[in-house]
């Protein structure tokens, strides 16, 4: 069998001397991998994470470890090698994606959001409205999973307003009076996630990342995969404000 | 020598990178044909190699001697440390002979999928070093490769170097046209990167 599709590289993995086995984010059929096969005439360098094109995909079956070309049409690496903390957000994104997603199953609102984050989002130069785009999309990686976050009104009082907390039971959301007496063990709600037009400080966007962060620990890393959460939070506290300030 | 054991050197040959099953037969045939002249000098070789080669435990790389030849050099300049990703890319460095300081070798990249966190690329070490280096360090060269993993770790590495303070020159080789590149043969990224670092042209 074989199809046509589009999307963006995840993942590379060396396989023999100069092939490649690669995690494909797709439209049609989701996370994919596949080999793609170098030559002295044809090396691979340009198949670096974030890459993104057209994609063939060939195998006898759909479980097989399928061979891929790869029409490189989108390549945001030079731009990103000059900025660390956008280079480290798609790292960390893509490796993220990698570890979750299931092989061969289509997610298509998400990878339009992936598709945005990569396009309109990463060339931003307010880190802070990228973090906050980078948060989103994590949440919504945890929605699209089964695993979403209802944070639309306050699980004690019903309203809408004044969101404030995030029951890290439950994942419901708390207003700041309901929250009050139990605001040690909840996790921070940012305005962003809940009003569309609040301006954010770099301690929002923290708090947003807490907050992902806390979930997709619960729900997706077991004690053995702790190495990649603590990466990630590495990673992710790596975006210090002078970092942020610098580049904004 | 068994025929079992002539197909057991095949196999093993052939999983050498650049060597496949086929190649592999060619080179048994070609060192059995002359084995004085050819197979007992490799098998000594091997041995000597294996017995004596260790992994100097300063800068990681590989040499008889444990500090290796460049750590024990007092020729070198030892202000300067040049942080690769592996042996292979300190010995290209090497051999072009571009570079006379020390090394450090971090064994791969941090990469979340492999389980390859800041330990495992002897992170905490380099810091260390670069703490307590005697002269004291004026430069840190991060000479890791153009890729995202690549990449993702200098940055990693120059975060954690500022965060413990160390006041030391961070750097990286520039990225761009390789000598005899044509433009026409370039890759969009590759033209980008070499018109964001250009030079000032000295006539």
């Amino acid at each position: 069998m074989e199809w046509e599709d589009k999307g963006y590289i995840l993942a590379q993995k060396t396989f023999s001397e100069r092939s490649l086995i690669l995690d494909v984010f797709t439209e049609k059929h989701g996370r994919i991998r596949g080999l793609v096969k170098g030559s002295k005439q044809k090396p691979l360098h340009s198949m670096q994470i974030g890459v993104g094109g057209s994609i063939y995909w060939k195998a006898r079956l759909e479980t097989h470890l399928g061979n891929l070309t790869i029409e490189p049409q989108i390549n945001l690496l030079p731009f990103l090698f000059l900025h660390p903390s956008k280079l480290v957000l798609l790292k960390s994104l893509t490796t993220m994606l990698t570890f979750i997603l299931p092989e061969n199953h289509a997610y298509v609102s998400l990878f339009y959001d992936f598709e945005n984050f990569l396009k309109d989002s990463l060339p931003k130069t307010n880190m802070i409205l990228l973090g906050e785009d980078y948060v989103h999309l994590e949440k919504k990686l945890l929605d699209t999973l089964g695993f979403g976050l209802d944070i639309n009104r306050c699980a004690l009082t019903g309203r809408q307003e004044n969101l404030a907390y995030v029951s890290p039971k439950t994942g419901r959301a708390a207003t700041l009076e309901a929250g009050a007496p139990y605001k040690d063990n909840l996790l921070k709600l940012p305005d962003f996630l809940t009003k569309k037009e609040a301006s954010s400080t770099f301690e929002d966007v923290r708090n947003g990342l807490t907050l992902t962060s806390y979930f997709l620990e619960k729900h997706f890393f077991s004690e053995k995969q702790k190495i990649f959460i603590h990466l990630r939070k590495s990673i992710i506290q790596s975006l210090n404000l002078e970092i942020l300030l610098h580049l904004s | 020598m068994s025929l079992s054991s002539l197909e057991e050197l095949i196999r093993i040959l052939s999983k050498l990178p650049g060597l496949g099953p086929r190649s592999a037969r060619r080179a048994v045939l070609y060192l059995l044909k002359d084995k004085h002249r050819n197979f007992f000098p490799l098998l000594e070789n091997l041995n000597q190699v294996a017995s004596t080669i260790k992994t100097c435990g300063i800068c990681g790389n590989i040499d008889i001697t444990d500090p290796c030849n460049i750590c024990s050099s007092t020729s070198r300049d030892n202000t300067i440390l040049c942080v690769v990703e592996d042996v292979a890319d300190l010995w290209a460095l090497e051999r072009s002979g571009s570079y006379r300081g020390l090394y450090h070798v971090l064994g791969g990249t941090l990469s979340a999928l492999d389980a390859r966190g800041p330990e495992e690329i002897r992170l905490p070490y380099l810091l260390d070093r670069c703490q307590k280096a005697n002269p004291p360090l004026d430069e840190i060269i991060l000479a890791l490769n153009a890729t995202v993993d690549g990449q993702t770790t200098a940055h990693y590495i120059a975060s954690s170097l500022q965060k413990r303070e160390i006041d030391i020159k961070i750097s990286r080789p520039s990225i761009g046209l390789p000598l005899g590149g044509e433009y026409d043969y370039m890759d969009d990224g590759t033209i980008m990167s070499a018109f964001q670092a250009r030079q000032k042209f000295n006539a």
